[in-house]
């Protein structure tokens, strides 16, 4: 039992990190909130589907973030917003150029589930069916959303990459 | 865009997901080739698409890996030091004592309804039948509150100070004044 929690962990650590930080913005948030997302992992293990491990702890996590989010308040929000750049984030490689740092801004400030779609499907390149797992969403739903979320990212970042 | 757009919008979605058949991304192409807006947005995917593909997975803090390699210890560490929980989040001694002081509390009520000095017109009366029968009711509760007594005298222990697990250990009949109050008027 240990063993399994041990592979999940090494699999899906850095996901759960990049989603709740892409949601959260604050490092010690998105990290409170990633631990207590495997707690309920391990708590829950024998009762989870095997096949479905990955989109049940997405949305475990996506939904403690959300959580977060409805609880903090308004200027709290700007204060975390403007820590991002100075520490070490979702970028990284891409974070000291203007495109990725624009990217990175308009995909935070994408609305839900428009932003937690293109995480997952965009980044962490999950199937189109684990996103739809995550987001309880159907196929059909999960692409006519993602179609919207990259029309909005493209609207926005237009005169920047032309 | 108008109307029409969505359609394309929906196609240039597909061929950026690799799912667009050659047919399609043939059509896709003839209808860019005169349709500057269709053009551009096709360019703006691919750059789009190529920015996102940089932006890779962080790396989990070695911080939070230290504290997701520690929720096993910590999760049965925590879970042992827990009571065992029975129905609904109950500890079972208390569970057990709910069961039991379902029909004590129907004998009382029938007791408290009996007259003291004389049958009141409106009350209603009770069968001696019916006194002996919760009279035995009373019996197989306090016969079953010791059995559990003796079963979950242990995890009381572990939950409440000794002193308050003292009167389940031993027989419960013998330290409860109502139990002796029940014989004797069973034996009157």
């Amino acid at each position: 039992m240990s063993r399994r929690y041990r592979q999940w962990v090494e699999e899906f650590q850095d996901q759960a990190w990049t989603l709740a930080r892409y949601i959260l913005k604050d490092p010690a948030e998105a990290e409170d909130v990633v631990q207590e997302s495997f707690v309920k992992l391990w708590n829950n293990q024998d009762k989870i589907d095997l096949d479905k491990v990955k989109p049940w702890l997405m949305r475990v996590v996506r939904n403690g973030c959300l959580d977060r989010l409805r609880r903090r308040r308004p200027e709290t929000e700007y204060d975390d917003w403007m820590e991002v750049d100075a520490a070490p984030g979702p970028m990284q490689g891409a974070e000291q150029r203007d495109t990725g740092r624009q990217l990175k801004a308009a995909i935070q400030a994408l609305k839900e589930p428009y932003r937690t779609l293109v995480v997952l499907r965009d980044i962490e390149e999950h199937s189109y069916s684990e996103v739809a797992g995550t987001l309880d969403l159907s196929m059909s739903q999960v692409k006519v959303y993602l179609h919207r979320a990259r029309k909005q990212l493209r609207e926005q970042l237009a005169p920047m990459v032309a | 865009m108008n109307i029409l757009d969505e359609h394309w919008e929906a196609q240039i979605n597909a061929l950026l997901d690799g799912e667009l058949g050659a047919e399609e991304t043939a059509e896709l192409r003839r209808e860019a080739e005169h349709n500057a807006a269709l053009a551009r947005a096709i360019v703006d995917a691919y750059a789009l698409q190529s920015s996102l593909d940089a932006l890779q997975l962080e790396r989990a803090p070695d911080s939070l890996r230290a504290r997701l390699a520690d929720i096993p210890q910590a999760e049965k560490a925590r879970t042992s030091a827990e009571p065992r929980l029975s129905w609904f989040g109950m500890p079972r001694w208390v569970a057990a004592g709910a069961m039991a002081a379902v029909p004590l509390a129907v004998v009382a009520m029938l007791m408290m309804q009996a007259p003291e000095t004389g049958p009141a017109p409106e009350q209603p009366q009770f069968t001696q039948e019916q006194i002996e029968q919760a009279a035995r009711d009373v019996q197989t509760a306090f016969a079953y509150l010791d059995r559990i007594g003796e079963r979950t005298g242990l995890e009381i222990q572990g939950q409440l100070a000794k002193e308050l697990s003292h009167g389940v250990n031993d027989n419960v009949a013998e330290h409860m004044p109502f139990t002796s109050r029940n014989k004797r008027e069973e034996n009157s």
